[in-house]
């Protein structure tokens, strides 16, 4: 069975999303036979960082959005991680673009390593307050997960990968992505959003049951 | 579990279109009923519940 995932980094139910994946994973018989693939998508494109902005106000500075709303939406966001046992600290996290980050998690993933990169990008942001956005974090994460550094730097210098990404989002765009994450399963299948950890038992049983019990 | 067809297919494929493209079209959408699932809005960057979400577009 294959999990194709739309994800941005910066995407908080992304990130809750995936705990709340490995959590049904953790029960699923035959969770040995999954193999779970990610795939670039840019939640906020035009995403900036901001020195010395707290993120609320530049998350409602970008999206027009009323500083009382995204306060409000950042709470609520922080409150379903910690119910679902993921770290969010908004009030060190820094918002940024993440075009680059996922120039390197498309060299990660034909190394073998898209996966692991991908989980430490989440907590790199959402947990540690690290800008995904700066070459030097980015190849130090890149560096933590095996990959070679100086390869990373080059990569970015030379904005490499920079169609592979385009083609994620535009896959993503073709299948009628509008919102993530979105996981697609065996391409027959897709669950939008971060559902419930007995949602996605659910439908990985269901899913198996008609692909092998009923043949 | 119930499914509905998540793809229009009279809708305009893209024009880099490629047959990897065309193997994803016909995918179904789960559908939780009165699901609390939470996702990020892709126009709006809205994050939220599913259904709090769909009750603020009305």
């Amino acid at each position: 069975m294959k999990i194709t995932i739309w994800s941005d980094f910066v995407c908080p139910f992304c990130f809750i999303g995936e705990a709340h994946l490995n959590g049904a994973l953790e029960t699923f018989e035959h969770a040995n036979d999954v193999e779970i693939e990610y795939k670039s998508f840019q939640l906020m494109p035009d995403g900036e960082y901001v020195p010395g902005k707290e993120y609320a106000e530049t998350f409602s500075d970008m999206k027009g959005m009323p500083l009382g709303q995204a306060e409000a939406m950042l709470k609520q966001v922080t409150e379903s991680a910690s119910r679902s046992g993921v770290e969010i600290n908004y009030d060190i996290a820094k918002l940024a673009n993440t075009f680059d980050a996922h120039r390197v998690f498309q060299y990660a993933k034909e190394r073998g390593k898209g996966n692991e990169f991908f989980q430490r990008a989440y907590v790199a942001h959402f947990t540690e307050g690290e800008v995904l956005s700066d070459t030097d974090t980015i190849v130090r994460l890149a560096e933590e997960v095996g990959l070679d550094g100086a390869e990373v730097r080059q990569l970015i210098e030379k904005r490499e990968n920079t169609e592979k990404v385009e083609q994620d989002i535009s896959e993503a765009r073709a299948v009628g992505v509008q919102g993530v994450p979105f996981f697609v399963i065996d391409n027959k299948y897709a669950v939008s959003g971060a559902q419930p950890v007995e949602a996605f038992s659910q439908v990985l049983n269901q899913v198996w049951e008609e692909e092998h019990v009923k043949k | 579990m119930e499914k509905e067809i998540l793809n229009n297919p009279t809708s305009e494929k893209p024009a880099d279109s490629d047959n990897k493209l065309q193997s994803l079209s016909g995918i179904q959408l789960v559908d939780f009923g009165g699901s609390t699932g939470l996702v990020c809005d892709v126009e709006t960057g809205f994050c939220g519940p599913i259904n709090q979400k769909e009750e603020d577009e009305k």
